[in-house]
């Protein structure tokens, strides 16, 4: 079975458990690990393995864990320079702003994709409905539209000549300034951009949650006096709690890195900040300072959910599972509700692609769609990508074993601290990388020029290295979780056929695990892939100068308001990040065939 | 009542008629499939009947026209698996029935209801902190609470291990009587049906097979089904001789037997069989086949002569008896036996 499980698509969260299994390991990854979560990965393999292959798979856990926590030292230790004059400078004149804007931001949109991803997900699993199965992937669908480009066709749709103000114009013949307008630009129309394209998070992991909730929730509470709603409330809810809040928590981590939908509607965030201290002030000590300020709001936030979890546990040791029964709605019950998961879908997905296509459209007409260098830019990012996905998968590979092999306290914490790179917003990682790379590349310079008399030149910054590193360690998270499933799924039987039937645990390793784990990690490069070829923020700061990928040219071209031009590499991002959707899909539903037949 | 589920001609209860005195405890006994678990979901409201009604108090709950919703209905009900709320404590899951009651009577009488079960000092633990008797206990503590006016039992002590099991059977029963609760308990298990109720119901395949009295369910069983349904039994073969029923063992003063492959038979259990070993006692002759070691007593198997037309009868004797297999052995009924009917 393929277990994809991607940081922006969760393709395993279709409903089944092992699939909220996968789901329940990444949270933990996010979330900084529970005690309890404990023994969940735990495989014997023969002694003689341990010793001869844990030693040497060590050293992948160990690049990761320098990987990341170069960046997050260097980035951390600005914590404690908090005190210099221009960060002095930076508190009395934009901090307090970019602050406000950034909890701001968290808040409302944590709050928006909640309602929205909550009420969709115990609409789609409770009741039924006509066309409930096709919305209820349907409702997903927004998450192939990164946050920037529906950004750009939301300000372009509300824009002088979009076409809402066409509408007025031409067919209502209207004369300008005579009918309403909607400035998108602003901080309402930026939380609303970013709910209808970051609410999947929340539909997501409150659909699994109410999946893996038996029907005896519900009919408790019914027993005790308790109405449908009430017992929604009071029961189903807080059960639910748990995945709802990591949905939310993966909706706050994406808001506090966003970058291009911000900066197009003029709101100005932490990531802001860091953006405008790295480029537009060339001030390194001030992107840095205000990259520290961003990752103690992420460590704030994280708190937090460790602290309103408590003591309470929300999965019931339940022995028996019956799923929620749907009760058929008819009538105008039926249509309110299929319209309300309907809205999500149509203002996330159906109206910002549509813009795009009319741009394109009208682009090709007029000829400015023409010479787009589509392939150019198509080969450096998808070779950025696949260099990238390759030495995740076989990084991630190795450590999912080395943890299976050798479950010392040591490789957990690396193996963790590795998967924690999708925590830290891209503008954070990406000045970390930077910093820290750019001394070891003058490090480099300066040795060799005492050594050879010549320079080399910036051989990590000024090159793609900076930015592979920058996506291993952004992604490694995804690939290694999609890996760590898959193992999940073949190492009981391969330890024990390998074992039984005398086989060396390295032949067995080749000839039955890999086998088995190669749609697992067929499914990981596909993930890593779509993922990084939408990356934008890590990508800005750390590519070098003459790179430019599908998604920066989108943003520049955006930027300049070439609308037209930017609308042909968008609606392709957007192709290629409905197909992880597309297989989310196809899984689903082969599960559900094959569960309906057992 | 009857109820058929959608996509299943056949039905999942068919006819059924029972009737619960106030206070009284009445087991739902039968084999998973036998409908017992609908039947106790149509009492509390998640399920409807095609056709009949459920009436609690004199008032209408259900009928294929309306239903009252499981709220509103004044029943409690314990679930299989505990199912305890993770996200609240002992005590608050205890008090979760009772929230329309003003604070100081919600606070009594949830502690009330902890000392009741017994769980009083592990009020403010989480579900996942207390052993699977306490949470059990809190279960039926939180049914309780609100004092309902049915209680209703699914299995609830199937994930217990055995001799907790019989514990929490034994404490159940004192607090049913304690607290004068009404009740229907379903199980599959004969033992239980036994310990905390009055009276059973036996279904069969959607039917009910007997209803009554546990005593006479055992002793006078409406069927083959029944008789085996309740424990091991021999089945004997029994004609009409005047006004009593004969059987090879000798004269049954039984009321009515029930058809047995085409005859009439009746239960006669293994205890009310005696054997004695050597050509002339009384009684129809066989041989040993097999001896069981039972603790309490041995099971003893015989083959009867064919000339008895009886076949092959389990005797239960005390542990003392040293039958062997093989030895000859005459068969009587025992004292009880006639007078138990």
């Amino acid at each position: 079975m393929t277990d994809f499980a991607g940081r922006g698509h969760l393709v395993h969260l279709a409903d089944s458990g092992e699939r909220v299994l996968a789901w329940q390991q990444r949270l933990r990854a996010m979330w900084l690990r529970t005690p309890w979560s404990k023994g969940w990965r735990l495989r014997r393999v023969s002694a003689t393995a341990v010793q001869t292959i844990s030693r040497l798979w060590l050293v992948a856990p160990g690049i990761l864990a320098v990987l990341i926590g170069v960046p997050l030292v260097v980035v951390g230790a600005h914590l404690g320079a908090l005190s210099s004059p221009e960060v002095r400078h930076l508190a009395q004149t934009v901090l307090l702003r970019y602050v406000a804007n950034t909890v701001g931001l968290v808040t409302v949109v944590g709050a928006l994709t909640a309602l929205v991803g909550v009420s969709t997900a115990w609409l789609t699993t409770a009741f039924e409905f006509p066309g409930r199965r096709a919305l209820s992937w349907l409702l997903v669908l927004p998450l192939a539209l990164p946050t920037y480009i529906a950004a750009i066709s939301y300000a372009g749709m509300f824009e002088y000549t979009g076409p809402a103000q066409l509408l007025f114009r031409r067919w209502l013949a209207m004369a300008p300034g005579s009918y309403p307008t909607l400035d998108v630009q602003t901080f309402a129309g930026l939380s609303f951009v970013l709910t209808v394209t970051l609410y999947p998070y929340a539909y997501l992991t409150s659909r699994a949650v109410f999946a893996r909730q038996s029907a005896a929730v519900m009919e408790i509470a019914r027993c005790h006096g308790y109405g449908v709603l009430e017992a929604f409330r009071h029961a189903v809810l807080p059960l639910a709690r748990p995945g709802i809040v990591a949905g939310v928590g993966l909706v706050a981590m994406e808001t506090l890195g966003e970058y291009g939908a911000s900066h197009f509607f003029g709101v100005d965030t932490l990531t802001i900040g860091i953006f405008r201290s790295w480029f537009a002030l060339g001030s390194v000590e001030a992107a840095v300072s205000l990259a520290a300020v961003l990752l103690l709001v992420v460590a704030m936030i994280m708190a937090l959910e460790r602290w309103q979890r408590n003591r309470a546990r929300y999965h019931a040791p339940s022995v028996l599972h019956r799923p929620i029964p749907r009760v058929r709605l008819n009538g105008r019950n039926a249509l309110l509700t299929a319209g309300w998961c309907a809205i999500p879908v149509v203002l996330g997905f159906v109206l910002p692609v549509a813009q795009l296509c009319w741009w394109a459209v009208d682009g090709a007409g007029n000829g400015r769609a023409g010479n787009l260098n589509l392939m150019r830019y198509l080969v450096s990012t998808v070779g950025l990508a696949g260099t990238a996905s390759l030495a995740i998968v076989i990084l991630a590979t190795l450590v999912a074993y080395a943890a299976r092999v050798r479950r010392g306290p040591l490789v957990s914490a690396t193996a963790r601290l590795a998967t924690s790179g999708y925590a830290i917003p891209a503008a954070v990682l990406a000045v970390g990388i930077a910093t820290a790379y750019s001394w070891v590349d003058h490090r480099i310079i300066g040795a060799s020029r005492l050594l050879f008399g010549v320079s080399p030149g910036l051989i990590i910054t000024g090159t793609s290295l900076a930015l592979l590193a920058g996506y291993v360690v952004r992604f490694f998270g995804v690939g290694y979780h999609a890996i760590d499933s898959g193992f999940c799924g073949v190492t009981n039987r391969f330890d024990e056929v390998a074992r039984s039937s005398g086989m060396r645990p390295r032949h067995a390793l080749l000839h039955v695990a890999l086998p088995g784990l190669r749609p697992a990690l067929i499914g990981a490069v596909v993930l890593l892939m779509v993922d990084m070829l939408k990356e934008l923020p890590l990508t800005m700061i750390l590519r070098p100068f003459n790179l430019e990928t599908l998604a920066t040219r989108v943003f520049r071209m955006a930027g300049n308001e070439m609308m037209q031009e930017a609308a042909v590499p968008a609606l392709l991002i957007v192709a290629i990040g409905m197909i992880p959707v597309f297989v989310l899909q196809r899984v689903a539903s082969a599960q559900m065939k094959a569960r309906a037949t057992t | 009542m009857s109820k058929y589920f959608p996509g299943n001609p056949r039905p999942a209860l068919r006819m059924v008629s029972l009737e619960l005195g106030r206070g009284a405890v009445l087991a739902l006994l039968g084999e998973s499939g036998s409908g017992k678990t609908t039947l106790l979901r149509m009492v509390a409201g998640f399920e409807q009947p095609t056709s009949g009604s459920i009436s609690l108090a004199g008032s209408l709950l259900s009928s294929p026209q309306r239903t009252t919703p499981p709220e509103e209905r004044g029943v409690g009900m314990v679930f299989q698996d505990t199912a305890l709320l993770p996200h609240l404590t002992i005590l608050q899951n205890v008090s979760f029935g009772l929230r329309k009651l003003p604070e100081r009577e919600r606070r009594r009488r949830a502690e009330q209801t902890l000392e009741l079960v017994h769980i009083a000092d592990v009020r403010d633990r989480y579900p996942h902190e207390v052993s699977g008797g306490q949470a059990q206990r809190a279960a039926i503590g939180r049914a309780l609470a609100p004092r309902p006016a049915l209680l209703l039992f699914d299995e609830p002590f199937n994930n217990l291990d055995p001799v907790l099991k019989w514990d929490m059977l034994h404490e159940l029963r004192t607090v049913l009587s304690e607290t004068a609760a009404t009740a229907l308990f379903v199980t599959h298990d004969r033992d239980e049906a036994f310990t905390v109720a009055d009276s059973i119901a036996l279904l069969h395949r959607g039917r009910i097979a007997q209803v009554g009295d546990a005593e006479v369910l055992y002793a006078r069983p409406a069927s083959a089904f029944v008789a085996r349904y309740l424990g091991a039994v021999n089945l004997i073969p029994v004609w009409r001789q005047g006004a009593t029923w004969v059987s090879a063992l000798g004269e049954l003063p039984v009321a009515a037997p029930f058809q047995y492959a085409g005859v009439d038979a009746v239960s006669v259990r293994p205890w009310q069989l005696r054997i004695d070993q050597g050509d002339h006692s009384p009684g129809v002759a066989g041989t040993i086949e097999g001896v069981r070691f039972m603790g309490e007593y041995r099971e003893i198997r015989v083959r009867m002569d064919n000339a008895s037309g009886l076949r092959d009868l389990t005797v239960h004797v005390s542990a003392l008896c040293g039958c062997r297999p093989g030895s000859r052995v005459r068969v009587t009924l025992a004292q009880a036996a006639a007078s138990n009917r």
